[in-house]
C-alpha cells in the first residue's frame, strides 16, 4: 500500500477518535483538547494532499487561536462536570449517536453523487506537493480577488461586533467612549 | 524517508539527534545563564561542582530525579501532568524545520558486498516548503503549555498568571508574523533554503544601468532593519523572557503558571523555554544574518575549497557541512547571549505597558514596515532600479 | 509527505520522552507522603480560602478574539508577499493597490479598536 494512503488512514482514524472524544468527554477541558487533536489531524490530511500552506494555516488559525479561545472560556467559566450525555450501554445513547450519523451520511452521499469529482480540474492526488503556494497566491489575487477584499470587510465587521458585545454592562469599558 | 533502509535509518537517527541536541542544550544554557548573570552582577556563579561549575546542572538534574513527586490536592491530575509535555512538543517541532547546514552528499560506496547509491542528507529533520509559516504554527502552540499548567494547578494565582501569559504571547505573535512579511517581500519565498541562498555575497544594486557593489554582506538585516528590531522584541515576548517576564514574575505571582510544579516537571518547562529561545535565535540568523552562510563568501566557493583539500567527495561534503554547522552555532550562541544579557540588564515591564507596546507600538510599526517595503519595491520597479 | 511522517515521528518522540521521564522520576523518587498542609494550593504560605469563582475581566476574551481576527489578516499577507516580486514585472499597479486596499481596511480596524478603548489598561 502506498505510504500516503496508509498515512491518510492513520490520520482519519485520529480525526474520528478525537471527534468522538469531543462530543463524549465528561470534562469540558478534555473536549477542547480533543478538538486540538482533531485540528492536527485535519492539518495532517492537508499536508498529505499536497497543500502544506493550508495545513500550516489550519494549525495557526484553528489549533493556535480558535481552540485557545475555547480553552480560555472553559477555564474561566469553571463548568461543572455535567452528567454524561452518552451513558454507555444504553439504547438512548445509541440512538443519539446513530440518527445524526445517518443523516450526515445521507447528505454526504447525495453530494458525492451529484458532483463528479474525477473531472474536477486540479483534483488532488496524494503524494508530492501538487499546488505550490505561488500558484495558490496567483489564484487568490486574480480569480478570487473579490472574495479576498470582501474578507477584509468581513473581519472589520466582526471586530466591530466583538467590541460592541464586550461593551455591555460589566464589559471592558463602561459608558460612552 | 529514503529509497532504501540505509537512508531511512540515517534520517531517523538524524531526527533523534536533533531532538536530543535540543534537550542537551538546556544544561549548557542554564550554566551560561547562571555564570553569565553572576558575571554581570559582579559575583561568582556556581564554581564548586566540577571545573568552572560545569557539573552543576548534572548535580541539579540528579537532585531533581530524587525529589518527591506530588500534585496539589484539588488539581486535575491528567492536565497537571500533561502540561509540561505540552510545553516541550512545540519547541521540538519548530526546531525540526530549521536548516542547520548545507546538505551532505554521499557518493556511491561499497559496504557488505553491495553498493549503496548516492544519497543526499539534508541537515534538518525535514524540509517543508512553507518553512516560515510552519515555524509560526509550531510557536503558536506554545500557549497550550501555559494554559494547561495554570488550570491544572487549581490555584487561582496560577490561573491568573497563565491567562496573562497567554494574552501576552498572543499579542506579540501578531507582531512576529507581521515583521516576517517584510522579509518575505524582499526575498520572495517562504522556503528557508531560498532565503539563505539569497543572502550570499556582497550587497549589489543596479543603479541606472551600472552595477554597484557595497562592502556590506548581502544580509537581511541591512534590507529590513526595522523588521529585525520588531522581530527581536517580539521574540523576547514570545519566549517569556525578561523584560517581558510577567508570566514567571518572580516576586509578583510567586512563580506564575508554574508555581505548583517542582522537580523534573519544572525542568521540562525550562526545556521548552530554552528550546523556544534556540528556535528564535535560529530564525533570526536565517532571516537577518544569512543563516549558516559565511559573510561575503558564496557557498560554492567554500565547497570547492574543501573539495580541493579532500580528495574523497563524501569527506569533503561532510567537512563543509560541519564548517557551516559551526558557523550557524556561533550565530545562535551570539543571539542567545543577547537574550541572557538583556535579561539581567533591563527591568520588567508593567502589564498594561507590555500590552500597549504589543498592540499600539509594534503592530502599527510592523504594518508601516510592510507598506514601506512594498512601496519602495513598487517605486524601484518603476524607476527601473532593480535590486 | 516526507515532512508529515517526520512531524508525526517528532511529536510521538517528544511526547513519549516527556511522559517516560515523568514516569521514571515518579518511580525513582521517595514515596509520596500525603499531608493535608502540603497538598493545599500555594498562596504565599497562608491558608487561603479556595473560592474558585474569581471574576476575570472580559479583556482577556477580547484580546483572544482580536488575535484570531488579526491572525487571519496576516495569513492573507503571506501569499501576497510571495508573488509580489514576480508580479511587479507584469502588473505592478494592480498588485500594489489591491493590497493597499486590504491593509487600509485592516488599519481602520486597528484604529477603531484603539479608539474604542478596547486596548485600554490591558
Amino acid at each position: 500500500m502506498e505510504s500516503s494512503v496508509l498515512l491518510f488512514y492513520v490520520l482519519a482514524a485520529l480525526i474520528l477518535i478525537s471527534a468522538v472524544g469531543v462530543i463524549s468527554a465528561a470534562n469540558a477541558i478534555y473536549s477542547a483538547l480533543c478538538l486540538v487533536t482533531t485540528m492536527f489531524g485535519v492539518a495532517g490530511v492537508f499536508l498529505n494532499l499536497g497543500a502544506p500552506f493550508i495545513g500550516a494555516v489550519q494549525v495557526i488559525v484553528y489549533a493556535g487561536a480558535v481552540v485557545v479561545l475555547f480553552v480560555m472560556i472553559v477555564m474561566l467559566l469553571d463548568l461543572k462536570k455535567k452528567e454524561r450525555p452518552l451513558q454507555s450501554r444504553s439504547v438512548s445513547s445509541g440512538i443519539k449517536v446513530a440518527i445524526p450519523a445517518l443523516l450526515v451520511g445521507i447528505v454526504v452521499a447525495a453530494a458525492q453523487m451529484s458532483i463528479d469529482f474525477a473531472t474536477q480540474e486540479g483534483a488532488a492526488q496524494s503524494g508530492g506537493f501538487l499546488v505550490s503556494t505561488k500558484e495558490l497566491a496567483q489564484l487568490l489575487l486574480s480569480k478570487y480577488l473579490f472574495a479576498f477584499e470582501a474578507i477584509s470587510l468581513l473581519i472589520l465587521v466582526v471586530i466591530v461586533g466583538a467590541i460592541s458585545l464586550a461593551r455591555s454592562p460589566g464589559g471592558t469599558h463602561v459608558g460612552p467612549q | 524517508m529514503g529509497q532504501d533502509g540505509f537512508e531511512t535509518t540515517i534520517n531517523l537517527i538524524k531526527l533523534l539527534l536533533i531532538f536530543l541536541a535540543m534537550i542537551q542544550a538546556v544544561p549548557v544554557l542554564v550554566w551560561v545563564e547562571r555564570r553569565g548573570s553572576a558575571f554581570i552582577q559582579d559575583r561568582f556563579g556556581p564554581n564548586r561542582v566540577g571545573p568552572l561549575g560545569l557539573m552543576q546542572l548534572l548535580a541539579d538534574a540528579v537532585k531533581f530525579i530524587f525529589k518527591e513527586e506530588f500534585s496539589p490536592n484539588k488539581s486535575v491530575r491528567a492536565i497537571y501532568y500533561m502540561a509540561p509535555v505540552a510545553a516541550l512538543v512545540p519547541a521540538a517541532l519548530a526546531l525540526g524545520a530549521l536548516p542547520l547546514s548545507t546538505p551532505i552528499h554521499v557518493a556511491p560506496f561499497e559496504w557488505l558486498g553491495r553498493s549503496w547509491g548516492p544519497y543526499t542528507f539534508e541537515m534538518q529533520s525535514f524540509d517543508i516548503p512553507v518553512g516560515i509559516v510552519y515555524v509560526l504554527a509550531a510557536s503558536s502552540l506554545g500557549v497550550y503549555g501555559l494554559l494547561l499548567a495554570g488550570w491544572g494547578s487549581s490555584n487561582k494565582y496560577s490561573l491568573m498568571g497563565a491567562l496573562r501569559a497567554s494574552a501576552q504571547m498572543m499579542s506579540y505573535e501578531l507582531s512576529l508574523g507581521l515583521s516576517v512579511v517584510g522579509t518575505i517581500l524582499v526575498f520572495g519565498s517562504l522556503d528557508f533554503h531560498t532565503i539563505i541562498k539569497a543572502q550570499e555575497g556582497f550587497m549589489h544594486f543596479h543603479l541606472f544601468g551600472s552595477e554597484i557593489q557595497i562592502f556590506l554582506p548581502n544580509w537581511g538585516i541591512f534590507y529590513q532593519p526595522l523588521a529585525a528590531i520588531i522581530f527581536v522584541v517580539a521574540v523576547f515576548a514570545e519566549s517569556n523572557r525578561l523584560p517581558f517576564d510577567l508570566p514567571e514574575a518572580e516576586g509578583e505571582l510567586v512563580a506564575g503558571f508554574h508555581t505548583e510544579y517542582g522537580g523534573f516537571k519544572l525542568l521540562l518547562f525550562f526545556m521548552g523555554e530554552y528550546g523556544h529561545m534556540i528556535v528564535a535565535s535560529g530564525l533570526f540568523s536565517i532571516f537577518y544574518l544569512g543563516g549558516y552562510g559565511l559573510p561575503w563568501v558564496d557557498t560554492i566557493t567554500v565547497t570547492e575549497f574543501f573539495s580541493g583539500i579532500f580528495s574523497h567527495s563524501t569527506t569533503a561534503s561532510i567537512v563543509t557541512s560541519i564548517f557551516y554547522l559551526v558557523l550557524f552555532l556561533i550565530k545562535i550562541a551570539l543571539f542567545i547571549w543577547l537574550f541572557m544579557w538583556v535579561r539581567w540588564s533591563l527591568p520588567r515591564f508593567k502589564y498594561d505597558r507590555l500590552m500597549d507596546l504589543g498592540w499600539k507600538t509594534l503592530m502599527p510599526l510592523a504594518l508601516f514596515n510592510i507598506i514601506l517595503t512594498a512601496s519602495i519595491m513598487f517605486l524601484a520597479h518603476f524607476i527601473h532600479w532593480g535590486v | 509527505m516526507v515532512p508529515l511522517i517526520a512531524i508525526m515521528v517528532i511529536t510521538v518522540l517528544a511526547t513519549l520522552f516527556g511522559a517516560a521521564l515523568l514516569f521514571f522520576v515518579s518511580k525513582v523518587g521517595p514515596k509520596v507522603k500525603i499531608s493535608e498542609i502540603k497538598s493545599l494550593s500555594y498562596e504565599c504560605g497562608l491558608v487561603g480560602e479556595e473560592k474558585k469563582s474569581t471574576k476575570v475581566s472580559v479583556k482577556f476574551y477580547l484580546v483572544a478574539i482580536l488575535f484570531i481576527l488579526f491572525d487571519i489578516e496576516i495569513i492573507f499577507l503571506y501569499p501576497w508577499a510571495i508573488i509580489y516580486n514576480d508580479m511587479l514585472t507584469t502588473n505592478a499597479v494592480f498588485i500594489f493597490s489591491e493590497m493597499m486596499v486590504f491593509m487600509a481596511v485592516l488599519l481602520f480596524g486597528l484604529f477603531y479598536v484603539w479608539r474604542s478603548g478596547a486596548l485600554r489598561w490591558d
